[in-house]
This record gives C-alpha cells, structure tokens and sequence, in this order.
C-alpha cells in the first residue's frame, strides 16, 4: 500500500468516526469523535497530533542548525531552555544581586525566601495540583563574579539539573545581557512531556530574568499586593508584604519609613 | 476612603474601600484633590479593555497633596502639591533613559501578559486592568504612586487644579500626537476626534507651527471648542476624505490624527462589519477612524495615532499605507518626560488647558458624570472630579 493511499484510508476513518461520534452525543460521542479527528489529522498530514502535543519525537525532529533556540533536546535527551534579557547596568551591579541571598530569594513567586542559603543554594516550594508542593533544593556549583553563575539540583523529580546565568558585559552601552539556562537531563521528570516542561521552566526563567533586571535597575520589584480594592472582589490582588503592618494605615501621614525589601536599596 | 469603583460595563459605583499604604520605599500616598474622567475610562467603563475585575479602582489623571513617602524617595516631600503622571515609570531601565518612558521594563508587575500578546511588556498604567499592571486609579480620596521621584511633578501653588491638572494625561498625549506629525510651515493636520485628547492636539499643532487643522467630530459642542482653537470643524458623517481634499488643493493633509481610539463609529460596509463584530463582542477594537485617516493622508504624510488600541483591527488598508508611503507612529505617551516643558508652557500662557473642562463634579457622583461624559450629554466634553472629602 503506498503512502497516499494509506493516509487517504486514515482520513476516511478518522472522518467516519467524527461524524458517527457527533451523531452519538454525550462524553462517549465527544471521545469518539476527538479520536477520529486525530486519525483524519495523521491521515491527510503524515504527522501525528499526540506526538505533537505530548511526545519528545516531534521536537526531535531535525531543524536547521542554524541560530540558538529558546528550547531545544540535546541527542542524549536533555532537555535545555534559554532565555535573555539586558539589564541597564554593567555586570558589576549585576553580581552584587546575584551574591546577595536576599535578593536571589524573590527572583521567582515560589522560591521560599526563607530557604535560601547564604552561601547561594537556592530552595523552591513549588506548588502543584490538589494541594501538593514540590520541594527542590538547588546547590550553587559554580560562581565567577562578571562570568556565570549555576546551581544543580542534586535529587529528587528535578535530579541532576543545571541552572545557570551567564552575564555578557555590552562595552557599547554598559548593559548587561543575561542569558539564563535549565538543562534537565532526560532522566529527571520523565513524567512530564517536554514541551510542557520546557514552556513551565520557560515561564519561570523568564520572570527570574525580569526580577533580577528590575531589582538591578531600580532596587525593587513594582507590586500591587496589598493596595485597596472595592467591594466585589473578595480581597486585595494578594496579601500586604510583612513590612507592611510596621506601616499600619498611616494614621499621622508623616514620612514614614519603609521596612526594606529585597536589596533594600 | 471613598473610589470610583469598576464592577461590570456601564456599571460604576462609589464605595468605601481601605486607605493605600506604603508598599515600596519608591513610594508615595498623595491626597487627591482633583481627578478627571478620561476617554480611556469609558474603554474601560463600557469593558472594552481586557481584564478588568470587579473591584477595580478607576481613574489616572490625578492630582493633590502629598501625604507621605517612602525612605526610597528624594525628590519628593510630603506637603508637595503635585501632578500625578498616568504612565508609571521606574526611570531607570533603558527605556525610560531614553526618554520613552511608557515603555518602561520596570514598573508592570504583571506584564507576562503583554509580553505573551504583544511580544514585550510595557509600563503600567494607574486604574487599568491587570494587563496594564493593575494598579489601584486615582478616582478616590488617596493613592498610592511608585516611582514618586519619576511620577510626580511638583506645580505652583497659585494656579488652579484646572489649569495644570492635565498634564497628567491628556495635554501630554495631545502634545505627543501633534509632535509625532513633524510638523513644517505650512502643513495641514486633521484631528479625527475634537474630545479632550483631540483638542490639545490642535492646540499642539497650532503651537507647533501647522498652517490648517482640521477638527473632525460630530458633537457640536466640541467642535465649536476646537473652532474657538483656531480649527476648521468639519463634521464627520460627511464625506470627510473628499472635504479635506478640498481643504488642501487637492493634496491631503499632511497628517492625520486618529484621536478616537477603539470605539470609533463608521459607515459603509467596513463600519457595519466593525459594528457586527463589536456588539457580538468578537473584537475590541473598531478601526473606522484609522481606515479614514490612512484613506484621506497625503502621499508620504504621517499618521499619527494617540487613540488608543488594544487587539487587533479588521479591515485594515495596510495596501494604500504601504503604496502612499505613510509613517504610522502611536503608542501610549511618554508622560514623564512630558509634564514638566509642557508646565512651562501651560505658565507662559501658551496653553489653557482649563478651556476644556465643561463639568466639576463631585467624586460621589462619578457614576452619573461616567453616563454624562459616555453619552456626551448636557455638552460635556471634560469632566472634573473634586475628590476633597467636603466634595466626596
């Protein structure tokens, strides 16, 4: 049977389960009728839906070699994500944020500021569905002040991955460019398909480089938690920072002072 | 403290909500003495901006008295009596350094958002939804500002709220609008829209050096203001690319001024197609102003677009801007940088800005003033909230 033929037989029967599925109704219909649109989809394209979604074969596919990509699956499976952002000053302020515990500790909503260590490991509490919370410890392994920076997960689902900025000093305007990478080597959570892993830890990396930027530039991170809200939602966008209640609700409307957060610059 | 309130479209109220606090040291809590209802609000009000939640604080053109600030602040000190800039800036990324300030990396904590839409996060802006930052609005008796020593700029005692209280907004936005057209001696700039953001972009223009503006409206009220302005008013359910031709010999104005934004109303097969779209709630924005501007632009002119836009547009003639050779320039104004050479002027009497204000009302009856101001009723054109308590 030739190709052609085979995937025009495929479609026909992806296309008779969709419309025999609609005709059924009810969850049952709903599932034949999805099942079949994922064999008429093989059928007239060659490539399959599922994999697509869920399997590391579609993004192993050969690419052209040419440029970085944001991710990407090395031949021995590890799964590496990149992200960049330039930073407005030069690599010396930089690393005064990358030594300093405090700082490192609010580089992601779910680093717990708490953990952190002052010799730089970092540790996250990480939450996940039905009320579960995943615990990673990260150690730094590495730290050349104006150079790189890297932590490895040394167990647990995570085991074995290298998170790492390095800093690219731009002489053209004194910025900094941070490049941030997670290589998750193919034997750490395999439960998860790697297009979702990639696009999660994508997301997370991202906000750490902009934190880290925005703590860089001005000292802080803008917020809203904790300003008023009226009636109709429940409470304010999230809870006041702790330093707030040492404020209270301004009763004298003096200068007051503000505890200091993060780098307290 | 009592807020103009967001709790669904058209559906305005004002509620006691709990007094802002300090939350950065970059901060500062100014008591509000006037605020203003922008054209932005009624986006907002009639829900055409994306995420706003019910709860929401509205309003960004404030001003008042400041009543504390953080230990982060310098510039800025408690009793000041100052402009709040709508645009919230760190100035201190790179974008703010170069003086486009709107677009600042620092100041939206939550521009994921953006980014994942529009490729990029840009600053936020106060009393708009999340995706703006979602920071509370200034249409309440106290708030909150970040950035104090960017944000806010102090202004005379002995002029009135009126005269410098747009430097906020609205005047910066104009100005930016007619800066953008480059103009030159002689030009001719149409204004498609004569509400507040269009008449400070003729009164720019004119400042500016254009020979002929143009002010396109249908409100007579509003374009007896422009005409007062030193504009030609030019109502726009006529064939207003034909008129302005006739208006140039021929040529087209040099440029063109979308100052209407998402909700413009238009004729025709494309505004009925926009108008489907809208009332099904399939799109946000509706582009009957931007298709008549790039239509009646002269060959190579500029088309310059402080109206503002949030999703995608239909219908679009990307053909005749790409074949007239137009230079489309827009984007959220540059506030900051703004305020300060503007003050200047509003002081040396180059501006009035006071001239558009037609309602001061007080901030417990925003709601109704929201209706007024959104059905150009009782010939509003610029309504004034007095957010003092004895007002409120």
């Amino acid at each position: 049977m030739t190709p052609a033929l085979g995937g025009a037989m495929l479609a026909a029967l992806g296309g008779t389960a969709v419309v025999a599925g609609l005709r059924r109704r009810g969850p049952a219909g709903l599932a034949v009728a999805a099942a079949g649109g994922a064999l008429a989809y093989r059928g007239l394209t060659g490539s399959s839906l599922t994999d697509r979604l869920v399997d590391t074969r579609a993004i192993s596919e050969p690419r052209l070699a040419i440029g970085p990509r944001a991710w990407s699956l090395d031949d021995d499976g590890t799964l590496v994500v990149r992200r960049s952002i330039t930073i407005a000053r030069t690599s010396d302020a930089v690393d005064a944020i990358l030594a300093d515990p405090a700082s490192l500790a609010v580089l992601s909503p779910s680093i717990d500021a708490s953990d952190v260590a002052s010799g730089g490991s970092l540790r996250w509490r990480v939450g996940l569905p039905a009320g579960r919370a995943l615990d990673v410890t990260a150690e730094r392994v590495e730290h050349r002040p104006g150079e790189t920076v890297s932590w490895r997960i040394p167990m647990g689902l995570l085991a074995g991955t290298l998170i790492r900025l390095d800093e690219h000093e731009r002489v053209a305007d004194g910025s900094t460019e941070l490049e941030g990478s997670i290589r998750v080597p193919a034997s750490a959570a395999r439960p998860i398909p790697r297009r979702f892993l990639a696009a999660g830890l994508g997301a997370e990396l991202q906000e750490a480089l902009r934190r880290m930027r925005s703590l860089v530039e001005v000292g802080e991170l803008a917020t809203t938690d904790g300003q008023p809200a009226g009636a109709g939602r429940a409470s304010p966008i999230g809870a006041p920072p702790a330093f707030v209640s040492e404020v209270g609700g301004l009763p004298d409307r003096a200068v007051v002072g503000v505890a200091e957060q993060g780098t307290g610059s | 403290m009592k807020a103009v309130v967001w709790h669904g479209p058209g559906d305005v109220r004002v509620d006691d909500v709990p007094e802002p606090v300090l939350l950065r040291p970059g901060d500062a809590i100014v008591r509000v003495t006037s605020t203003a209802i922008c054209g932005t609000d009624l986006h907002l009000y009639d829900g055409w901006l994306p995420g706003m939640r019910a709860g929401d604080i509205l309003g960004h053109e404030p001003m008042g008295i400041v009543e504390a600030v953080g230990t982060g602040v310098s510039r800025i000190r408690p009793g000041m009596r100052v402009v709040v800039s709508a645009i919230i800036s760190c100035g201190a990324c790179s974008y703010c350094r170069d003086g486009l300030w709107s677009l600042c990396d620092n100041s939206n904590p939550h521009s994921e958002s953006q980014a994942a839409l529009w490729g990029f996060g840009t600053a936020a802006v106060f009393g708009h939804p999340i995706f703006y930052g979602g920071y509370a609005g200034g249409q309440a008796e106290f708030l909150r500002v970040p950035f104090a020593d960017v944000g806010l700029l102090e202004v005379p005692d002995d002029q009135p709220d009126d005269s410098v209280l747009f430097l906020s907004d609205i005047l910066p936005t104009g100005w930016m609008a007619a800066a953008n057209c480059e103009i030159a001696a002689g030009d001719t700039v149409a204004v498609f829209g004569a509400g507040p953001v269009g008449q400070f972009a003729i009164r720019a223009a004119r400042v500016l050096g254009a020979e002929q503006v143009v002010a396109i409206d249908r409100v007579p009220e509003r374009l007896a203001l422009a005409e007062r302005a030193g504009a030609i008013p030019l109502d726009d359910r006529e064939d207003v690319v034909d008129a302005l031709k006739l208006m140039t010999g021929g040529r087209g104005p040099d440029a063109c001024i979308d100052a209407v934004g998402l909700e413009a109303h238009g004729g025709g097969l494309a505004g009925g197609f926009d108008r489907v779209r809208h009332v099904l709630r399939l799109a946000s924005d509706r582009a009957a102003v931007l298709r008549a501007a790039v239509q009646a632009c002269r060959k190579g002119g500029i088309v310059s677009v402080p109206g503002v836009y949030t999703g995608t547009v239909e219908l679009f003639p990307f053909g005749a801007l790409f074949g007239k050779a137009l230079t489309l320039r827009g984007g959220p104004t540059h506030i900051p940088g703004l305020m300060r050479p503007l003050l200047a002027r509003v002081l040396e009497g180059e501006i009035h800005p006071e001239e558009v204000v037609t309602h001061h009302v007080p901030l417990a009856d925003a709601p109704d003033a929201y209706r007024m101001f959104r059905d150009k009723t009782h010939g509003c054109i610029k309504v004034v909230l007095d957010a003092t308590p004895a007002a409120a």
